[in-house]
């Protein structure tokens, strides 16, 4: 019997092989942008406030080193340029909008040259800029050239308790010219300085929050003597990390807590910290008041933010240096995307210590590798940007296409459900809209939409509402009259 | 004829929640009410409060379905009922109560009617109203509690026939008694949590060496 010749099982594996080789891709690119590997996961916040995996916002497509002690990052958006503070030596750089340096400022004093020591912190106004020269303690304005106009020491005033110890580390300066200034180890706020350099007060200064611990120490301190109590622990709030300011002069300020040892509140700054932990983020008016809905902010239990940056649609984010972790969020604070987190692989960070929004682009820098992270929006990040964009508009109903998009994408994604509840809300559909609010837990809004619904029913079958009051108030004691009077004729 | 029975306790637990003082007075002399009637209150209350996470409406409701467990909200509300119960029969012994464990357990269980008929209401409500009108769900809330307490109160005072002073020393000494209990609970909890963890690790030993 002639056997059936099989074929050989190396063959076929060849030939699957090659097959499947030479078919053409079924993923299209951009698809695959947006599921390339991250070294971290992004998550988002469910109704719950627990963390929920989400798709990547921003990918990691490149890293620039080569700076040796950078501080601080400002992009001027009117010249597309951005301002490095390289407190290295390097002084002030500035890189174009693809991270090639430019040039080097070099600062000249009358016609010399003059050398910054440790500059910290940058903020580059239409005419002039300006460097906080930590060593040098002072805040220096010079032209765009590097011609210095003038030196600003030490602020002069009875307020400041601890003179001859200023140590300039940030700045932001409003459109009058008037000066912010985040002085190193200074509790009592912000300096705010005229545009002359002349103290005018302390800005939006920390509370410390009463816990029933400290008030119980508070009054222990009373018994004890003038000695004692100097030996104890002070409570004294913390202070400012860094700043950003946005065109309507309203002042972003993060705070975090300090671990330098030159401090006087270093055993109590970690206990302050997590009491403030709701208000590590603030928005401050031109008053010094808080504006920030801090209700919303509970998506992070345990943070260090070192920097803020704030894009024109309000969308904020920050950094945070004690899990590495960049959180994004909207203008009342949801959480949009969080990322990032510590490592050595580019995404991944060692000591992220300042923001710019580049255009699309989120600049990372990171004092620790000595580099600057390029993020790029994914697709998903740009539908949930575009999305955002027309919800704080309020144009909720050109929003309703953006975000289903983003829903496709993620379907826990709750931003998305609040914006659909509210589009279909304005469009007066209030079942949608219940049915959409309820998806992202949002009651208030539901609560809106159900009495508008109720209002409608109410009002459709008002009729029979009507004849049913009527029947109950005047029918039913009839009939019981009627019924009753009967019984008694039977009697 | 079971049906009946039902309807004429239904009936007298709704006389004891009108006219507290005449109602358990015929608890205490006239026998009346009866301990499966009183079983029944013990589980629509558990119902109620099992029912209030899942049924209320979203608007009011903060429960997370994850999290939701029967058991524990058993565990709080008849659990709670039995440990309120023990002390309460601890406590009365101390003073010069004349009430029987019957009257006893009727007299802490007939008052959870008028409670449990207000979450009734509040779950139906929460379904009808918004956000605005909560503080009417509240109210609907408070007035159960204060229809219960003083029902509790006056009962109390008529089956255990003390004083009004004792009988507020009575609810004291329940409450710390119930306190004392649940700490004991808790301790043997703990024992037990201990005693299993020495003989679990007798047990890995021996199997680890054969």
């Amino acid at each position: 019997m002639a056997k059936a010749k099989r074929p050989k099982p190396h063959l076929i594996l060849t030939a699957i092989t090659v097959a499947v080789l030479t078919l053409p891709p079924a993923v299209n690119v951009s698809a695959a942008l947006t599921m390339r590997e991250t070294p971290y996961a992004t998550y988002n916040v469910d109704k719950w406030g627990n963390a929920v995996p989400s798709p990547n916002g921003y990918l990691p497509v490149r890293a620039v080193t080569g700076f040796s002690d950078p501080q601080d990052l400002f992009y001027d958006a009117d010249t597309a340029e951005i301002f490095l503070a390289d407190s290295g030596g390097g002084g002030i750089i500035v890189l174009d909008e693809n991270c090639v340096i430019k040039r080097v400022v070099e600062f000249t004093l009358d016609g010399q040259p003059y050398n910054l020591q440790a500059p910290t912190g940058i903020y580059a106004a239409p005419d002039a800029l300006y460097v906080c020269d930590r060593q040098g303690g002072a805040v220096i304005k010079a032209g765009r050239d590097g011609a210095i106009q003038a030196i600003y020491g030490e602020p002069e005033s009875e307020l400041i308790s601890d003179p001859g110890n200023y140590r300039p580390s940030k700045i932001v300066v409003d459109s009058y010219g008037k000066m912010y200034v985040q002085a190193y180890g200074v509790f009592q706020g912000i300096y705010c300085l005229t545009s002359e350099g002349g103290f005018i007060n302390f800005y939006g200064a920390n509370r410390v929050e009463m816990t029933v611990g400290r008030l119980i120490t508070q009054l222990w301190k009373r018994l004890l003597t003038k000695e004692q109590r100097r030996a104890m622990q002070s409570f004294v709030p913390i202070e400012y990390s860094n700043l950003y300011i946005d065109r309507e002069n309203f002042i972003y300020a993060t705070v975090t807590a300090t671990t330098d040892d030159s401090s006087s509140f270093t055993d109590t700054a970690q206990d302050i910290y997590r009491a403030n932990s709701k208000e590590l983020v603030r928005k401050l008016n031109p008053l010094g008041v808080n504006v920030m809905n801090r209700t919303e902010m509970s998506w992070f239990q345990n943070a260090a933010f070192t920097d803020i940056t704030v894009n024109p649609d309000g969308v904020m984010t920050m950094c945070d240096s004690i899990l590495g972790v960049i959180y994004q969020c909207d203008k009342n604070g949801k959480l949009m995307f969080a990322f990032g987190g510590l490592g050595p692989q580019l995404g991944l960070f060692s000591q992220p210590s300042a923001l710019a929004q580049v255009g699309d682009e989120l600049w990372v820098l990171d004092s620790g590798k000595r580099s600057i992270t390029i993020f790029q929006l994914t697709e998903f990040g740009r539908s949930v940007h575009e999305a955002m964009r027309l919800y704080n508009q309020g144009r909720y109903q050109e929003d309703i296409q953006p975000w289903e998009q983003v829903v496709k994408s993620d379907a826990n994604y709750l931003l998305a459900y609040v914006g659909l509840g509210k589009a279909y809300y304005q469009l007066e559909d209030y079942e949608k809209s219940m049915y959409y609010f309820k998806l992202a837990g949002d009651r208030a809004g539901y609560s809106d939409a159900f009495s508008e619904q109720s209002l409608i029913f109410m009002r459709a079958n008002f009729a029979w509402f009507f004849f049913g009051a009527i029947f109950l108030a005047v029918g039913l004691p009839l009939i019981g009259r009627v019924v009753r009077g009967v019984k008694k004729d039977d009697t | 004829m079971i049906l009946k029975r039902f309807l004429k306790e239904a009936e007298f637990c709704c006389f004891c929640a009108k006219n507290p003082n005449s109602g358990f007075d015929a608890v205490k002399w006239e026998g009346k009410g009866s301990v499966p009637a009183a079983f029944l209150l013990v589980g629509l209350f558990f119902l109620t409060a099992a029912l209030k996470a899942q049924l209320t409406g979203f608007i009011f409701n903060t429960q997370n379905p994850d999290k939701f467990s029967a058991l524990s909200v058993f565990a709080v509300t008849a659990g709670g009922f039995a440990v309120v119960f023990t002390a309460n029969y601890a406590a009365s012994s101390l003073l010069p109560s004349e009430a029987t464990l019957r009257q006893i357990f009727i007299t802490l269980a007939y008052p959870l009617a008028p409670y449990i008929a207000s979450q009734a209401v509040y779950i139906a409500a929460s379904n009808l109203v918004a956000m605005e009108m909560g503080v009417f769900l509240s109210f609907v809330n408070l007035l159960g509690i204060g229809w219960a307490a003083l029902e509790l109160i006056i009962g109390m005072y008529q089956t255990h026939r003390l004083s009004f002073p004792l009988v507020a020393a009575d609810i004291a000494l329940t409450a710390f008694g119930a306190v004392i209990i649940v700490f004991f609970m808790l301790l043997l909890y703990s024992l037990f949590q201990q005693l299993y963890t020495f003989f679990y690790t007798i047990f890995s030993e021996i199997m680890f060496r054969f």
